[in-house]
């Protein structure tokens, strides 16, 4: 593990107040094998006030912590020394047995927001994404987001992962979804006027 | 322990499925009653803000072994004498410095890494007519760390990433898109 204060400034030691405390209780493990970015997040999550904060470099050595030391939260940059990289961790601990939670929630650092790489991480069970450059706060808010809005998990033939449904938006269009056989879903419209009829005819009994 | 549902197609939560079957497992939320409801306090984030800024006075020191190995690699790539994976190792420094530099307060040098590996990301190694490219962004990255340009350089730091991003877009369009590097 890195010594967080090595190379800080006196300044930067200073306790901090205010929801410094709340964040005590967390343990964080953070995956960077870049150990400039690695130090500067592990400094970033130490001064927000995370009680305990481990690294790995890579999905070997993140898997061992984790079944060690179970995190509450795992921040785990896409890119690592090959052959493997943060997707792998990612598919790794949803798929894990044997003393890794397959629920921890992870936040994936990407130099990439492209559609292409969003969906891949998605895929592969990514609880959010911290695009590089990060800043102070999108670490925090990325925290806040996990710890107020967890997502439910989904388990289907082949994904293992956070619902990535974040809102249950109305829709209007025709329902792609449907299992073969099943009978046809009524439109929203039509659903809405069925049950006003139903309402009436119950309100008429 | 954790609660499990059916999806409103879903059969089970487990087990075999097609492809229509999926469950939905509510996990119960620790972190919520571990930490409660959690809103980062405004007056902390720029606490921590300036604070990493401070640590970023020392950025041209701390980075300087892997800017003078990002150029020792260029030097073999263009000569044509790297180790394998030599090009895999120099795009890993191009964004190892693209991540860093703005949490440093040295944005630039995030622009101009960006740049760059979106160069990179083109097989612009392989590109003999994409080499001066890479040499202007290697050079700017050097250039922006000695002399220690933080913010976004003024007028010519702006210049200097409009430069390097047209000639980006100049070369990548003559080399077919190619893999992915992350």
């Amino acid at each position: 593990m890195t010594n967080i204060g090595s190379s800080m400034p006196d300044k930067v030691n200073s306790s901090t107040s205010g929801d410094s405390a709340q964040l005590g209780v967390l343990r964080m493990l953070v995956v960077e094998d870049d150990e400039h970015m690695l130090r500067i997040i592990k400094f970033i999550l130490k001064q927000l006030g995370v009680g305990e904060i481990g690294s790995a470099a890579g999905v070997a050595e993140a898997l061992a912590y984790m079944r060690n030391t179970p995190p509450d939260i795992v921040i785990v940059d896409w890119m690592l020394q090959p052959p493997l990289n943060g997707i792998d961790l990612v598919r790794s601990v949803r798929n894990a047995t044997g003393g890794v939670n397959p629920y921890t929630p992870v936040c994936m650092l990407t130099g990439h927001s492209d559609l292409q790489r969003v969906l891949e991480a998605r895929d592969a069970g990514v609880t959010e994404f911290l695009v590089k450059p990060v800043s102070v706060r999108t670490v925090a808010m990325c925290i806040a987001e996990i710890i107020n809005n967890p997502r439910p998990f989904v388990r289907s033939k082949d994904y293992l992962g956070p619902d990535r449904r974040r809102k249950v938006l109305p829709y209007s269009g025709p329902e792609r979804r449907r299992a073969a056989g099943a009978p046809p879903m009524a439109s929203p419209a039509e659903a809405k006027a069925a049950l006003s009829n139903s309402s009436e005819r119950e309100a008429r009994k | 322990m954790t609660a499990k549902s059916t999806g409103s197609r879903s059969t089970a939560a487990t087990g075999s499925a097609d492809d229509t079957e999926h469950g939905i497992i509510h996990v119960p939320n620790s972190l919520a009653t571990k930490v409660g409801s959690y809103k980062p306090n405004e007056a902390l984030l720029k606490k921590i803000e300036a604070d990493v800024g401070e640590f970023g006075q020392n950025y041209p020191e701390m980075v300087g072994p892997e800017l003078g190995r990002l150029n020792a690699l260029w030097g073999d790539l263009k000569k044509g004498t790297a180790a394998a994976g030599a090009d895999k190792e120099f795009y890993r420094i191009a964004h190892d410095f693209k991540g860093q530099g703005s949490l440093m307060r040295y944005p630039l040098v995030s622009a101009i890494a960006a740049s760059l590996c979106s160069l990179l990301e083109r097989d612009a190694i392989a590109t003999p007519a994409a080499h001066g490219a890479i040499e202007a962004h290697v050079s700017a990255i050097g250039a922006v760390l000695q002399q220690r340009i933080q913010g976004d350089g003024g007028k010519v730091g702006k210049e200097v990433v409009e430069g390097l991003r047209r000639t980006t877009e100049k070369v990548t369009a003559k080399i077919p898109p190619a893999r992915s590097s992350e």
